[in-house]
C-alpha cells in the first residue's frame, strides 16, 4: 500500500489514527487501529477509501491521498459521533470484534480531561474511558 | 437497483444541508455533516469531479428517507436502471 499503514495480504490494510481535540470546551484524545481498503472508480476518477468496520469512507484523486483523505474522515467521523453524543451506540453496534485470528485487531479508544465513569466495556474493541 | 448519478462533492453537502444536515466538523478532506434525529455522521469528500457510487450510497443510506425518495428521483437515484 504506502508508508500510510501495511497491508495484511488480504487487501486490507491495517492503519492507527491518532487526534487530540477540543470538543465543546472538552479535550478529547481518540486513539484507534482500523482495517481499511481503498479501490479505483473508474466512472468517478478518483480512489475510494473504506474503513468496513466503522463503515466510514472517503476519496481522493490519488490512493495516497484516498488513504490520508480515510484518516481524516474516521476523525471527523468519531470526533462528530463522540460529541453528539452516541459514539457509544455507533462502536457497540459495529463490526470492531473479529472471532478470525487472520485478522488484526481493531479498536477506537477515546479519553476526555472531564472525569466520567467508563461507558463502554467490550474487551479488545472498544474502549472509552477518562484520561 | 437503484442508479446513481454522478454529484459533485460541494452539491452533494448542498442537498443534504437543504434536508436538514448541517455540517459539525470539517477537515482538509472531508465535510462530516449530522442532523438531530439521525444518530449517524454523514461524511461527504471534497475531492474529486463527482462522489464515487459506493460513497453516494452510504451517505444515501445514512438518510432518513428512502434511497429512491431521496434527493431528485429519477435524477441522482432512481429505480429504473443500473447504469451509473
Amino acid at each position: 500500500m504506502n508508508d500510510r499503514g501495511h497491508d495484511i495480504g488480504t487487501g486490507l490494510t491495517h492503519i492507527r489514527v491518532d487526534a487530540d481535540a477540543i470538543v465543546d470546551g472538552t479535550r478529547v484524545q481518540l486513539d484507534a487501529e482500523l482495517l481499511i481498503v481503498v479501490h479505483k472508480d473508474d466512472r468517478a476518477q478518483v480512489y475510494v477509501s473504506q474503513a468496513p468496520a466503522l463503515n466510514v469512507y472517503s476519496q481522493g484523486r490519488t490512493e495516497h491521498e484516498a488513504v490520508l483523505a480515510l484518516e481524516q474522515a474516521i476523525r471527523s467521523y468519531i470526533i462528530t459521533a463522540h460529541g453528539r453524543g452516541y459514539l457509544e451506540r455507533i462502536l457497540l453496534r459495529s463490526a470492531l470484534r473479529s472471532t478470525d485470528d487472520r485478522i488484526p485487531r481493531q479498536y477506537v479508544r477515546i479519553a476526555q480531561d472531564r472525569p466520567e465513569p467508563n461507558i463502554v466495556d467490550t474487551p479488545a474493541a472498544v474502549e472509552l474511558s477518562a484520561l | 437497483m437503484p442508479r446513481l448519478g454522478p454529484i459533485p462533492p460541494s452539491a452533494l453537502k448542498r442537498v443534504l444541508e437543504l434536508d436538514g444536515f448541517s455540517i459539525a466538523h470539517e477537515d482538509d478532506y472531508n465535510w462530516a455533516l449530522a442532523r438531530d434525529g439521525v444518530e449517524d455522521v454523514v461524511i461527504v469528500p471534497k475531492l474529486g469531479p463527482v462522489v464515487a457510487e459506493d460513497v453516494l450510497l452510504r451517505v444515501v443510506m445514512t438518510t432518513p428517507r428512502r434511497p429512491t425518495q431521496y434527493l431528485f428521483p429519477g435524477r441522482l437515484v432512481s429505480n429504473t436502471s443500473s447504469d451509473y
